[in-house]
């Protein structure tokens, strides 16, 4: 996985920058991650529930290699993608599904709680839409504390209907008229809360249009399009860096696995559908404008996917032969010990 | 040494722990520029500027996320519920992100917040507007809830809470914020949590309570002393979580037998708590089943006669006493 | 090599039935193509092939429950075998292992303490017929003081017996627990011992024909007069106080035969029957009229003859019969206010008891002071007869009688 680096110029869309080749290698590694909790949670080794980024990598690579060490990220219960892009061991992370003692969060999170804070990444929340407001409070902390840092807060098409959203983003705009919420929020709009379709689950299915409505400017993205991400990402990251205002991005994107692992026959979807998507599969997409822009071969895809898989098993070997936490674990960190 | 309010005292703990530690910070409903509705932060805003007290909008689930974000990150936010009644809207981000987020990143973040607010009932205003929640926060592990019953508690036991690590429910009470106490003026008199008082001392039977409902345990005492040579020995819980239950088993050792006093319903109640736990830990020393003192089982009626009824008063905590000593 | 197996396919999903193999075993498969249908809780779906090659050995048949990870058949590549032997499942995956840890978790924690007392056996239950309630402190205390519960009466709610009633029945000096109904007496003739003689000889030397001694005990009657009150209230009768002495002192002298009795030359003679003789003062002196077998009597018989046989000593109209033949003597000065006093025996008795007046003093209950109807008695014994030790006996019956004055009812 590449290190989070120092965030350099903004990379040209239409040169070809090193950076690009990272971030497509970024993203493989992603998706041949994602590919394998889906196998081991089909034979027994992840318990409870299991979301995949499969899809949407873009979102997550597009944005995450636009900021800078020290921001800080959230996210909902669909968070392997922005953890291990912000720079999380793989083998940790995949240690943390397996329920191990050696997982990023002790083993006591499991898939929908991954944590780093080392790396930036403050969670992996199971409520729909309940981080939004812990977000805007931390980006108030970051310009409270006199930083530059800027908070981004990852959120699907579903969360937008929930009240804290609704408390959150109007206090993020109200912060925002003083400078005091540098937030990026990014809405993973993929079409479904759930099994439920945008149309069928907010009365204006215009999401940026909502945003806007709490005086927060919003954008409308090609999600599949991670150049598109990264252009915008760049220029909005500085901006909030500067002002101290928040932003919205509606990135439109796509899952390819069902809502989690126990959603197999996906009845509000077709098949059809599905395959239609996979045509505007995020990897693809780069991978044919990398090839016309810097002559990536097909080999040398080969070889990044190899290399993916072979992280992606010595992480998996790691989490199989991790222990489980010890007992004793199960009552630390419930309230601190000073 | 002064002679204080219990709403100076919190007052006074507050504005001493903003002035030592630049990361404390409040936020609530028309706390600043209408210097709060019950006038707790009356000048706060002044002395502080607005970044420092933040009033915000009607939105409890905004503000105590808000808050579990920044103590994530450094800070040491205060929310001012304006009754505790309104953060029920705040309930998951309270008991499913301020309690649990510890927990669930492997110790990863500490949440260094505190929500506090008036809670009970006394002045008709009516079901949404009169209840007590010690049992409701109580029961969640991750949260430290406290009760404090004096000025001295309420200013001792808020510096604690904002000086610690992990996320406090701070309960006050409308009814005691007039009321008058000694207050250290040492800015580092803390009290600690999880350590329960002997409020009044006695031989003849262990009444434990806490808030509101140990003011009124007084004065049932004194009276029972006076008029019938009762001697009771009055235990102010001060913190449900963590709780602290010793000085309660060595009082009924002595007394063999007890009561609790508590302000709301009775079904899963602070009461039913630690009921149980005397029952666990001193049942031999019983002479008699601990007697639970409660509210009536109903939503607070408006009508003042209605809600008399259906709150504890001085009669209920007599017979309470008398019953378990086996007099008439 | 790939593996299909058994896949989770729903969160609480444990096991999972193969429906049907669309391959036999040795046919060759390709990526992506269904090689089995399996039936999960959910949903019937088909496996897929995950890699080109042969199917391997079936491992699961149709309609066999598999549980989730279970083995169901192996792709093989060229060139390569199938492993006869399933796959080991990860021992560190199991969840059994943890259940065994938890334990240790509850020592290593630490802060929990178990305060509880350990349990001992188990104390009698105190059910015996009827459900018998009582406080737990009721209970410790009984048991530390050796008083059984049956014999509490419990004044709490639905007859709970809580410390006070176990406090009530805590003995004030030692006493006997028990007193067994008195048996009846026959008449006995003990031969003098040796020693006998010797005592009876020497102490005769230093005082006098009969060798006295006195012992003084003070008497709870608070019980006793509330008895007397009530009867008289019921009866609309005057009953004295010294009836019930009367009684009491006939009751205790069936468990002592040893004082029922009088010295003779060659042996001393224990009597048969009570009779108890009653000091009774006249113009003329003292004369002792005597209640027969006064133990089979009533308290109110012996009033009644007691008041007749008064009468007529007033009157002198006493026979010998009358006068004669006690076994025992009582003489009460309490009317005159007399605290205490010591009589003179009454030869051929062994004893007198002298009774004083009954009045309410302050006395140390439980170590406390408190207010007690007492009333002092002292009785004199023939030290040839009885010697200290049965004198003392005889009192401590005499006073359980006396003290609880229900036992002369029964």
């Amino acid at each position: 996985m590449p290190e989070v680096k120092e965030q350099t110029a903004t990379i040209d869309a239409a040169a070809c920058a090193p950076e690009w080749k990272e971030i497509l290698r970024q993203m493989i590694f992603i998706r041949r991650f994602e590919e394998a909790t889906e196998r081991e949670f089909r034979k027994g080794k992840i318990g409870g529930y299991l979301h995949v980024y499969s899809g949407q990598e873009a979102v997550a690579s597009g944005v995450l290699t636009a900021i800078r060490k020290g921001d800080i990220v959230f996210s909902g219960y669909r968070d392997h993608a922005h953890a291990l892009a912000l720079g999380a061991e793989p083998r940790r992370v995949m240690a943390e599904l397996f329920g191990k003692g050696t997982g990023v969060s002790k083993g006591k999170g499991g898939s929908m709680h991954l944590f780093d804070v080392e790396h930036g990444f403050y969670g992996g929340y199971g409520i729909v839409g309940g981080h939004l407001t812990l977000a805007t409070g931390a980006a108030y902390a970051l310009r409270y504390q006199q930083t530059d840092r800027i908070a981004v807060c990852y959120f699907g098409d579903g969360a937008m209907n929930i009240g804290s959203f609704h408390e959150a983003l109007n206090m993020a705009g109200l912060w925002g008229k003083q400078g005091l919420c540098p937030m990026l929020l990014i809405i993973e709009n993929n079409g479904y809360a759930m099994g439920t379709s945008v149309d069928r689950h907010s009365a204006l299915t215009d999401l940026a249009a909502r945003v806007r409505a709490y005086n927060i400017p919003a954008e409308k993205i090609d999600g599949q399009d991670v150049f598109a991400i990264r252009g915008a990402a760049d220029r909005i990251v500085r901006q909030i860096r500067e002002t101290g205002t928040p932003y919205c991005i509606e990135a439109i994107t796509y899952r390819f696995s069902g809502h989690g692992a126990a959603d197999i026959l996906q009845p509000y979807r077709s098949k059809d559908e599905v395959e239609q998507h996979k045509h505007r599969d995020p990897i693809l997409i780069m991978r044919n404008r990398l090839a016309e822009m810097c002559a990536i071969t097909d080999d040398d895809v080969k070889k990044m996917d190899e290399e993916a898989n072979a992280e992606v098993a010595k992480a998996v070997q790691f989490a199989e032969e991790s222990e489980q936490p010890e007992a004793s674990e199960l009552f630390t960190d419930v309230v601190s010990n000073g | 040494m002064a002679e204080k309010s219990y709403r100076d005292a919190i007052r006074d703990a507050m504005m001493e722990e903003m002035d030592r530690d630049p990361n404390v910070l409040i936020m609530g409903e028309d706390i600043g520029v209408y210097e709060g509705t019950f006038r707790i932060t009356a000048g706060m805003l002044k002395k502080y500027g607005p970044k420092r007290v933040i009033d915000t909008p009607i939105a409890e689930a905004g503000m105590a996320g808000t808050a579990v974000g920044m103590a994530m990150l450094g800070l040491r936010p205060i929310v001012e519920m304006m009754t505790m009644n309104f953060a029920i809207v705040a309930a998951d981000q309270i008991l499913n992100h301020a309690a649990k987020v510890r927990y669930f990143s492997g110790g990863q973040v500490d949440v260094p917040m505190v929500i506090r607010g008036p809670q009970g009932a006394g002045v008709q205003l009516s079901a949404q507007h009169s209840q007590t929640f010690e049992a409701f926060y109580g029961h969640f592990p991750g949260l430290a809830v406290v009760a404090p019953a004096t000025p001295a508690d309420a200013k001792g036991m808020l510096k604690t809470a904002i000086r610690g690590k992990d996320p406090v429910i701070f309960l006050e009470s409308a009814a005691l914020y007039g009321m008058k106490g000694e207050v250290p003026d040492d800015p580092d008199f803390t009290v600690p949590f999880g350590k329960s008082r002997v409020a009044r001392e006695g031989s003849d039977v262990t009444v434990v309570s806490y808030g509101r409902m140990l003011q009124l345990s007084l004065i049932v005492a004194d009276k029972l002393s006076k008029d019938e040579g009762i001697e009771a020995e009055v235990i102010d819980l001060r913190s449900m979580r963590p709780l602290d239950l010793d000085p309660v088993y060595e009082s009924v050792a002595k007394t063999h037998r007890a009561i609790v006093v508590q302000e709301q319903w009775k079904p899963f109640g602070a009461a039913a708590e630690i009921s149980a736990s005397i029952m666990e830990n001193a049942f031999d020393d019983l002479d008699a089943p601990v007697e639970r003192v409660t509210g009536e089982d109903v939503p607070m009626p408006y009508a003042r006669n209605l809600e008399l009824l259906a709150t504890p008063n001085e009669s209920h905590v007599a017979e309470a006493i008398k019953k378990v000593m086996y007099r008439a | 090599m790939s593996e299909i197996i058994m896949p989770k396919m729903g969160d609480a999903m444990t096991e999972g039935k193969v429906v049907r193999w669309y391959k036999k075993s040795g046919e060759a498969v390709k990526k992506g193509e269904p090689v089995a249908e399996i039936e999960t809780d959910k949903v019937n779906l088909d496996l897929e092939a995950e890699s080109d090659g042969t199917l391997g050995e079936l491992a699961a048949q149709e309609g066999q429950v598999v549980p989730v990870g279970g083995l169901l058949a192996r792709i093989l590549g060229a060139g390569e075998k199938d492993e006869p032997q399933r796959r080991a499942t990860d021992q560190k995956d199991s969840v059994k292992k943890t259940t065994g840890e938890y334990a240790e978790a509850i020592e290593t924690k630490g802060p929990r303490r178990d305060r509880s007392q350990p349990i001992e056996a188990p104390p009698p239950p105190a059910t015996r017929g009827s459900r018998q309630r009582s406080s737990p402190l009721a209970r410790k205390m009984a048991r530390e003081l050796g008083v059984p519960l049956e014999s509490l009466q419990g004044s709490g709610p639905q007859g709970r017996i809580v410390a006070k009633d176990v406090q009530g029945f805590r003995p004030v000096e030692d006493r006997r627990p028990r007193l067994s109904p008195p048996s009846s007496l026959e008449s006995k003739s003990i031969p003098l011992s040796a020693m006998r003689r010797t005592i009876a000889k020497r102490l005769s030397e230093s005082t006098g024909p009969i060798p006295h001694f006195y012992l003084t005990v003070d008497l709870d009657v608070t019980s006793l007069l509330s008895m007397r009150q009530q009867l008289m209230d019921i009866e609309e009768t005057k009953i004295s106080v010294n009836d019930f002495i009367v009684r009491a002192c006939a009751l205790a002298l069936r468990h002592h035969p040893n004082v029922n009795a009088s010295w003779g030359d060659d042996a001393i003679a224990q009597h048969g029957d009570v009779h108890v003789g009653i000091a009774v003062s006249t113009p003329e002196g003292l004369i002792t009229p005597v209640v027969r077998n006064a133990d089979q009597k009533s308290v109110r018989e012996i009033g009644d003859e007691v008041r007749a046989l008064a009468d007529k000593a007033k009157n002198r109209k006493l026979m010998p019969n009358d006068y004669q033949g006690s076994t025992f003597t009582i003489s009460n000065l309490g009317a005159w206010g007399i605290e205490e006093f010591t009589a003179i025996i009454n030869p051929p008795n062994s004893a007198i008891l002298a009774v004083g007046a009954a009045e309410a003093r302050a006395v140390v209950v439980d170590r406390q002071v408190v207010i007690r109807d007492r009333m002092k008695i002292t009785m004199s014994c023939d030290h040839r007869v009885i010697d200290g030790a049965a004198g003392a006996e005889f009192l401590r019956t005499l006073r359980q009688y006396i003290e609880q004055p229900l036992r002369l009812v029964v």
